[in-house]
């Protein structure tokens, strides 16, 4: 096509040609038009025929409702084992040195209370906003206990609550690790986080301090058939292989109790890590090259041994130089432990932020992981990827924080009160 | 003039022909290939030295990473002889051989990952003493292939997940010939008018 417009461009007046000339040239055009017309046309024909436009059959994704709210009061806190919702706000505080055990049982009967109101979809208990309180969007809020608040409330704290050992990729930047208390507010309308969130900092104006704020979104609610695999910022689809919520295989996983103390019965742990993904080296990468990083195809996540997301990956499988389809190297390959035991949930969200220096992207992951036991789950995953996973190469961990989720409460208890 | 205006309707067909041709094919082209590319083999491919050698060097056009470097040395009944630690120096990548590697014929299968994240893969062949006859003739090469290499996995991921690629194309195309048979006939019937006023 770019010769043509250079024809044209250096080719004498259109007056001066001769009227055959002009002739073949409309020809050309027209050609050209009526070619494409007819491939569009006969196309969209194709399209339509295959789509079945025209039939009754029923949209397969269900409508956004805003009313929808989830349980607050129960065994376990709500928003780890739910279905994750399209948006997310995690806030880290940190408690004043001067603060006592009875202050922080008020602390966490206040944000309680106002929490179980704004997932039901009422205002908090001073809401100077309660019309925005109205949609709560399967809002759910859940609490984390850092090391310093444990220490605080005088409880026995879960040997792995402390900052995970040092890895050699990490880059971490202090405005992102740690923290006393942590919000963890999902819904799927980010008005409702935007509001929940305020209301609940309110209650903590007298109590606590925010030390990081960090907010991450998935696919719009409605977007997707439920259920489907979230994708990071990178294509790839993330988090297949998680525990499906309810089964016997979620609750060891992330309910267990083997390594807690007794006021942890019903909780579990949250590994929030912040990693940044160098989208801008990422695009230099061409898609067998990715695919290879991962171990996973873009298009459906499946192995590179499968054609299905879920399909199991087959290690032994070798291409015809005699190297493993899936490469020894790949991310796919590197978490996958023969441990059944090494495994965790992960809930985990994209974060996409103002771009820094010459670079035209500041984008990443929220990685958020539930986990009985961070290390007997957690850390045997991340030291394998540590020592060898070639998406290190594009991923840089730059934050890092770990808390105890206490367990839920019944309607007359509150958030932590196994634990004072 | 007039007589050759029947012909200018031939040259449009043929040159529109063209442009769509390219403009359907050349989405499917492939990414032009930056990767690492084998500069140099010691020995070299095809070669046949009279004593065995006690390593093998892989240079590359440009540097290749830590991750993912493996030098087999492979003889005709499938051993590897390859021993010891790799080692990697920028865009070289150096694999011990086994002291008492006999006579006889080998391949040499690589894959390293380029600077840029991308796994290249390939093969070469050399023989040591005289009588050795190169092994055969199917993988051996030095020229730096994709990985994972042309298994149907990989080549199953570029198209859709139904399978409807090639379709599309088939239907593009009869669409696109159907256009042209209507613009031709167009221009036909034109030239018959003008021909009888």
């Amino acid at each position: 096509m770019s010769s043509l417009t250079e024809n044209e461009r250096s080719g004498p007046p259109e007056s001066s040609v001769q009227s055959g000339r002009r002739l073949s040239r409309r020809h050309l055009l027209l050609g050209g038009a009526a070619a494409g017309i007819g491939a569009a046309g006969a196309m969209g024909i194709d399209l339509v025929a295959k789509a079945g436009i025209g039939g009754s059959a029923a949209p397969s994704v269900p409508l956004f409702r805003g009313t929808d709210a989830v349980p607050f009061f129960g065994v376990h806190q709500a928003g780890v084992d739910t279905d994750p919702q399209a948006r997310v706000t995690f806030v880290a505080l940190n408690l004043p040195a001067q603060i006592d055990r009875a202050a922080l049982r008020r602390m966490m009967r206040i944000l309680t209370d106002d929490a179980a109101r704004l997932t039901q979809g009422g205002g908090a208990l001073a809401d100077s906003e309660p019309e925005l309180a109205v949609v709560p969007a399967r809002l759910t809020v859940t609490f984390g206990f850092g090391p310093g608040l444990v220490a605080v409330a005088g409880g026995e704290a879960p040997g792995w609550l402390r900052p995970l050992p040092a890895f050699t990729i990490d880059r971490l930047q202090p405005e992102w690790n740690d923290g006393d208390l942590l919000l963890q507010i999902a819904a799927d309308d980010p008005m409702t986080v935007a509001h929940a969130t305020r209301m609940l900092l309110k209650d903590l104006r007298s109590f606590a301090s925010v030390r990081w704020v960090q907010s991450g979104f998935r696919r719009a609610a409605g977007s997707e058939k439920p259920g489907t695999t979230m994708r990071n910022l990178f294509g790839q689809v993330d988090g297949t292989a998680n525990p499906a919520a309810g089964t016997a295989d979620f609750n060891a996983l992330v309910w267990g109790t083997a390594s807690g103390p007794g006021w942890l019965v019903g909780g579990t742990s949250l590994v929030l890590r912040r990693i940044s993904m160098n989208l801008d080296t990422w695009d230099g990468l061409d898609r067998s090259g990715r695919e290879s990083a991962v171990g996973r195809t873009l298009a459906v996540g499946a192995p590179l041994t499968g054609t299905k997301e879920r399909d199991e990956p087959d290690f032994t499988a070798t291409n015809a130089l005699g190297f493993p389809v899936i490469p020894e190297y790949s991310h796919l390959r590197r978490a996958r432990s023969e441990d059944r035991s090494q495994r965790i949930h992960r809930r985990g969200y994209n974060y996409d932020d103002a771009p820094q220096g010459s670079g035209v992207s500041n984008s990443g992951l929220l990685f958020a992981s539930f986990q009985a036991d961070v290390d007997a789950q957690f850390v045997p995953i991340q030291q394998r990827l540590d020592t060898l996973d070639l998406l290190n190469q594009w991923t840089t961990p730059i934050g890092s924080a770990v808390f105890a989720i206490p367990p839920g409460c019944a309607t007359d208890g509150y958030i932590g009160d196994t634990l004072f | 003039m007039i007589s050759a205006q029947p012909r200018r309707p031939a040259a449009a067909v043929f040159l529109t022909l063209a442009v769509i041709a390219l403009s359907i094919f050349s989405p499917v082209a492939p990414a032009a290939d930056a990767h690492d590319q084998v500069a140099l083999t010691v020995p070299a491919d095809g070669a046949n030295v009279d004593l065995a050698p006690a390593e093998i060097a892989i240079t590359f056009t440009d540097d290749i990473l830590e991750v993912g470097a493996i030098v087999m040395v492979v003889d005709t009944e499938e051993k590897n002889w390859a021993e010891g630690d790799m080692r990697l120096d920028g865009p070289q990548a150096t694999q011990p051989v086994a002291a008492d590697l006999p006579d006889g014929a080998y391949d040499v299968r690589w894959r390293v990952v380029s600077a840029d994240g991308h796994p290249v893969s390939g093969a070469f062949a050399f023989t040591v003493g005289a009588a050795a006859q190169p092994r055969s003739q199917s993988t051996a090469g030095a020229t730096a292939a994709p990985d994972p290499s042309g298994d149907a996995t990989s080549a199953a991921s570029e198209e859709p997940a139904d399978g409807t690629g090639l379709s599309v194309v088939a239907v593009g195309l009869f669409g696109a010939f159907g256009g042209l048979a209507a613009v031709a006939l167009f221009i036909a019937w034109r030239a018959r008018r003008r021909g009888n006023p």
